[in-house]
């Protein structure tokens, strides 16, 4: 078996078990109080959701893992200083986009750099001998999605991703980002907009 | 997204659903399991390593006979210096140390009466003529007379630096003795003490000043040189070099096996807090802290900049740095 298919069979991995957890503040609270099983919950329950922020915003997987680690890493040495003034994951993004935005203007980079070789569908899965046709066209379909959100401009992207992966609501993405929330819900609005718009012949 | 906030997206609610399924069906990379355990370990040993803290280890058996041996170590190098110092600057010993002064005047001179003090003005100040040993205590004049001898050529005439107006001043009596503690206090002034040191010691402070200024001539530019921040900033900026070239590398980041790029790295800075020291003024606030980053960064210690920085970012996760700011 390896590491990663024991993750994912770990119990913290599975969804029934996230669910009779408490919340994600109860959790950091008693991370920070010194319980170590309570930062496990927590990362099993964001870590894709971060990962895919910054696969998406940064475009490069290498780069992604490292700004992924000093997040988390940051949020481990902050933990004694959480307080409970939002939700958990407008905090942990807070914590993604600043480090984000760090590394971009470190690098002096107008925009994410995007790694060629990078397949972003690698772990899509395969069509199967059962309906081919339709997983083909389901693996058309996410390819074409991936693009139009690599093709969005990267503030609207960004709150794409938010509303998605961290789930945050408008208030909450204006929060993290350090806009208004009429600035964020135009933004997702024109990101959804051109969306629908690349997908009107797939969807 | 909430359903408020589905209405206000102008976008019909089948097509946004879809769109989020698809999404969701779609994504689904998560990061490599090396760089979980990493996360997990470290955020592990962060925890455990609080209550090591904060229980007195075998290095606090330590503390107090370390913090003895540094202090006396510091004050005997203090000490030593201010004594250094002082042979080289007596002037500045002269205010400090006003006892030397009520001595008698040379042989032969004794008889000679001495005008009122305080009453005759002080002498107009002749930097050259002045005799800047006659104030020093007997031990501290010799102590540099024979570091100067020790630094002057053999052969050399000790006499060679003294202007005739200082030999003339040596031989000849002085009309005033007078001086109030102010006036010694703002300058060195002539006493009768200058009467009564040798010509050959009034040169011999006179060329040690010289020498003690060139030896600060010498040892400042090596200051200088320590100083520069190029040395320690150009193997920091080729590490960083070699690391982005290995991030940009997706291949060789995968060769890297069990153990993530930065897991090593960011496991021992779960533990260790950076470099700035835990009541520094900058630390106050993030404004402060960044202030000081930028401080160090316009004086060239970019190093010492970006590790602020990293420490300031350590603290303050959630500051929102301004527009406009480039970091160190």
């Amino acid at each position: 078996m390896t590491s990663q298919s024991a993750a994912v069979a770990s119990p913290a991995y599975t969804p029934a078990a996230m669910h009779a957890q408490p919340p994600d503040e109860e959790l950091m609270l008693r991370f920070g109080a010194g319980d170590a099983a309570a930062f496990d919950t927590l990362y099993a329950r964001h870590r894709g959701g971060v990962f895919r922020y910054l696969l998406r915003q940064c475009g490069n997987r290498a780069q992604a893992e490292e700004l992924f680690q000093d997040i988390w890493m940051n949020l481990v040495q902050a933990r004694t200083r959480y307080r409970v003034q939002a939700k958990f994951a407008t905090y942990l993004y807070t914590l993604a986009h600043n480090r984000l935005m760090d590394h971009f203007r470190r690098q002096r980079a107008a925009g994410p750099v995007y790694d060629q070789q990078d397949d972003p569908l690698a772990e899509f899965p395969a069509p199967s001998t059962a309906e081919p046709e339709r997983l083909v066209q389901s693996r058309q379909q996410a390819e074409r999605l991936l693009d139009l959100v690599r093709e969005l401009p990267p503030a609207q992207r960004e709150t794409f991703l938010l509303s998605q992966e961290g789930e945050l609501s408008l208030e909450q993405i204006a929060q993290a980002t350090g806009c208004t929330r009429e600035t964020a819900k135009s933004r997702l609005r024109y990101a959804l907009a051109k969306l629908r718009e690349g997908m009107q012949e797939l969807l | 997204m909430s359903v408020r906030d589905d209405r206000e997206l102008d976008l019909p609610p089948s097509d946004l659903a879809k769109l989020e399924r698809l999404y969701r069906d779609t994504a689904r990379e998560e990061p490599p399991p090396a760089v979980d355990e990493a996360i997990r370990a470290a955020a592990r040993r962060a925890v455990h390593a609080r209550p090591s803290l904060a229980r007195p280890a075998l290095s606090s058996s330590w503390r107090l006979p370390l913090s003895i041996a540094a202090v006396l170590v510091l004050s005997v190098t203090l000490t030593l210096m201010l004594s250094d110092r002082g042979a080289h600057l007596p002037a500045t010993r002269e205010a400090a140390a006003p006892a030397p002064r009520a001595q008698p005047p040379a042989t032969g001179r004794v008889g000679r009466p001495r005008p009122e003090p305080a009453v005759t003005p002080p002498p107009p100040r002749t930097p050259l003529s002045e005799p800047t040993s006659a104030v020093v205590p007997p031990k501290l004049a010799e102590s540099t007379a024979q570091e100067v001898e020790q630094m002057t050529p053999p052969g050399a005439p000790a006499e060679r630096n003294v202007p005739p107006v200082q030999q003339a001043a040596a031989t000849a009596p002085r009309p005033s003795t007078a001086r109030t503690l102010s006036s010694e206090d703002s300058a060195p002034q002539p006493s009768a003490q200058a009467e009564q040191t040798p010509a050959s010691n009034l040169s011999r402070t006179t060329s040690g000043r010289e020498a003690a200024e060139a030896r600060t001539a010498a040892v400042n530019p090596e200051a200088e040189t320590n100083a520069m921040p190029g040395a320690q900033v150009e193997p920091r900026l080729q590490a960083e070099s070699r690391a982005d070239e290995s991030a940009g590398a997706p291949a060789q980041s995968k060769q890297r096996g069990a153990l993530p790029p930065r897991a090593s790295a960011t496991a021992a800075g779960a533990t260790a807090l950076p470099s700035a020291s835990p009541g520094a003024p900058w630390e106050a606030s993030a404004e402060a802290w960044l202030k000081h980053v930028d401080e160090l960064r316009g004086a060239g210690r970019l190093a010492e900049a970006r590790e602020s920085f990293a420490a300031f970012r350590l603290r303050y996760p959630e500051y929102r740095l301004p527009a406009g700011y480039v970091t160190p």
